[in-house]
């Protein structure tokens, strides 16, 4: 099983489109005997995703969002003994809404749909690196209440997923706009010549420095914060 | 007066806020104009994107690159002797007086009030005297 | 299988008007548990009547669950003592009382003697002069016990400590506090 998923992923990695179609007669995933396709569907499926941390770092809070390889075809019947299989990349808090993204953003693709359809394979995709900051580019599209449009942005994160975040986050706060009116077309790391957005680019300076402006001292837990203070605080601390 | 303490790379920070509290780290880089990268290998702060809100800076500086790699850092520390230094500071002496204190038990607590006591007793007495002769 | 019983007694031909409650079964006490902070020697801090405050040092625990504890009583006034576990609050300081004698007391060596019932007129009128007193039993043996107390304090500032009454100063918070 292991195997297999490597194999796929690196395959994953090489494309940047958001579907990928794999071509039946050289994909491995259907030489799988169809009760552990079965299985696959179900909650009692033996292979246990566990939700991981990128390896070697502490996330500052837990990620909404996390990226999933959902492998899925059409059912197969005797018209259709061999029906293609297909692979996509998709942005989701967990694994029931990824397959959920895959059908829905299949069905607006290819005549295909839940109902008559089966997921072979969902395996959550993490960061090679996050020992380093990267520039991650998002290309996506958006309805607005007028209108739909696309859009490029850029943010610097460790992770794919936490750049997703903030960009989803960022979306709310400027445009008003909720998760379930973006689609990510395309994600890929920027390499810092090939950035557009300068409030990133202003942060590619090794020799960066600025001061902490009006700094205010903050209770080391919850539990002590206080409404009211009895003293004016400091707020210049050099 | 200006400021002497900034956000840069090899800035020592004090962590206030989190799993890490009280801790020192290093940045390591700047992710934007929220959030640092920091690593504490000694202090067993791991390595993770960490707001500002959540740091203190402190007056310490390590003189290392971008992204620089536990070992690297470890070096730095014990070149610029940052441990002993920081220790050294009122800060972190405020800091340590005020887990002792919170450690203290109730024996202690009385032991503490008891040597309080003679201390104001040494006191006055000394400026009884000083009062006299003047 | 075996079939079910049939009921030997005939059922009532009539019921109760009133509700007849069942008999409760005997309900059967389990002993107080000892607090784990709380050990023979142990200095407690007392919360509630009449020596709230003082500090008290555990000798044991009684068939009832409550604790047996002195001041000593030549050291802050407090005599041997039943003390509810609830209204104390356990230190980390103890003194070895292994070696103390402890007297054979059960909770009925600390009722006191029923004073002849009076009128309200007499009860009244002798107010004053009224007021149970100590036997000579308990003298003696709260002498004993203090003498073995005051030879285990070793600490020379502990006899001090448990003539000082512990209060919450501004700013303590007890929850927080470490005993």
């Amino acid at each position: 099983m292991v195997e297999k998923h490597h194999a796929v992923r690196r395959e994953t990695e090489k494309s940047n489109t958001a579907v990928t179609f794999v071509p039946p007669y050289s994909c491995r995933l259907i030489l799988r005997p169809p009760s552990l396709a079965l299985r696959c569907r179900g909650a009692a499926r033996p292979v246990l995703l566990i939700l991981r941390q990128p390896h070697g770092i502490r996330l500052f809070k837990m990620v909404a969002m996390r990226q999933y390889q959902v492998v899925g075809r059409k059912a197969v019947t005797e018209k259709e003994p061999n029906p293609p299989v297909y692979r996509m990349k998709v942005f989701a808090p967990n694994e029931v809404t990824g397959a959920s993204q895959f059908w829905y953003l299949m069905h607006q693709m290819r005549k295909m749909k839940k109902t008559t359809g089966e997921i072979l394979d969902i395996v959550e995709l993490t960061e090679k690196n996050a020992r380093i900051i990267k520039n991650y580019g998002i290309w996506l599209r958006y309805d607005s209440r007028s209108g739909t449009h696309n859009m490029y942005r850029e943010y610097r994160d460790l992770t794919l997923t936490g750049a997703v975040d903030q960009m989803y986050s960022e979306m709310a706060g400027r445009h008003r706009c909720r998760p379930r009116s973006i689609q990510i077309i395309r994600t890929g790391i920027v390499a810092a010549k090939d950035t557009k957005r300068p409030d990133v680019q202003q942060f590619h300076n090794a020799n960066i420095k600025f001061p902490l402006t009006h700094r205010l001292p903050r209770a080391p837990k919850k539990k002590f914060r206080t409404t009211f203070k009895a003293s004016r605080p400091t707020t210049f601390l050099g | 007066m200006g400021f002497t303490r900034f956000v840069e790379i090899g800035r020592v920070v004090l962590v206030n806020y989190g799993p890490d509290e009280g801790k020192l780290a290093v940045i390591l880089d700047v992710a934007d104009n929220n959030k640092a990268l920091i690593e504490g290998p000694d202090t067993g702060v791991p390595r993770q994107l960490i707001p500002f809100k959540r740091l203190a800076l402190t007056d310490f500086k390590l003189p290392i690159q971008r992204n620089a790699r536990i070992g690297t850092i470890k070096a730095a520390a014990k070149e610029a002797d940052l441990y002993a230094k920081w220790e050294a500071s009122s800060w972190a002496k405020k800091k340590a007086k005020k887990v002792k204190r919170a450690q203290m038990t109730d024996f202690d607590r009385f032991k503490v009030m008891v040597a309080r006591k003679q201390k104001s007793a040494i006191i006055a007495k000394k400026v009884a005297e000083l009062q006299a002769a003047a | 299988m075996t079939k079910a019983v049939a009921p030997q007694a005939k059922a009532p031909k009539w019921y109760s008007g009133d509700d007849v409650k069942p008999k409760a079964a005997p309900q059967k006490h389990n002993p107080t548990k000892l607090r784990s902070t709380i050990t023979p020697g142990t200095i407690l801090i007392l919360l509630s009547g009449r020596f709230r405050g003082k500090r008290v040092v555990f000798l044991k625990q009684l068939p009832s669950g409550t604790l047996l504890v002195t001041g000593p009583y030549s050291v802050n006034g407090v005599p041997m003592r039943r003390v509810n576990q609830a209204y104390v609050i356990a230190t980390s300081m103890s003194v070895d009382v292994s070696k103390v004698t402890i007297p054979a007391a059960d909770d009925s060596y600390f009722t006191r003697e029923e004073v002849a019932t009076k009128t309200d007129e007499d009860q009244f009128f002798e107010q004053g002069a009224k007021s149970s007193t100590v036997s000579d039993k308990r003298k003696a043996d709260q002498k004993t016990v203090d003498a073995g107390v005051l030879a285990a304090m070793t600490n020379p500032m502990l006899k001090a400590y448990l003539n000082a009454k512990f209060s919450l100063k501004k700013g303590d918070r007890p929850h927080e506090m470490i005993f």
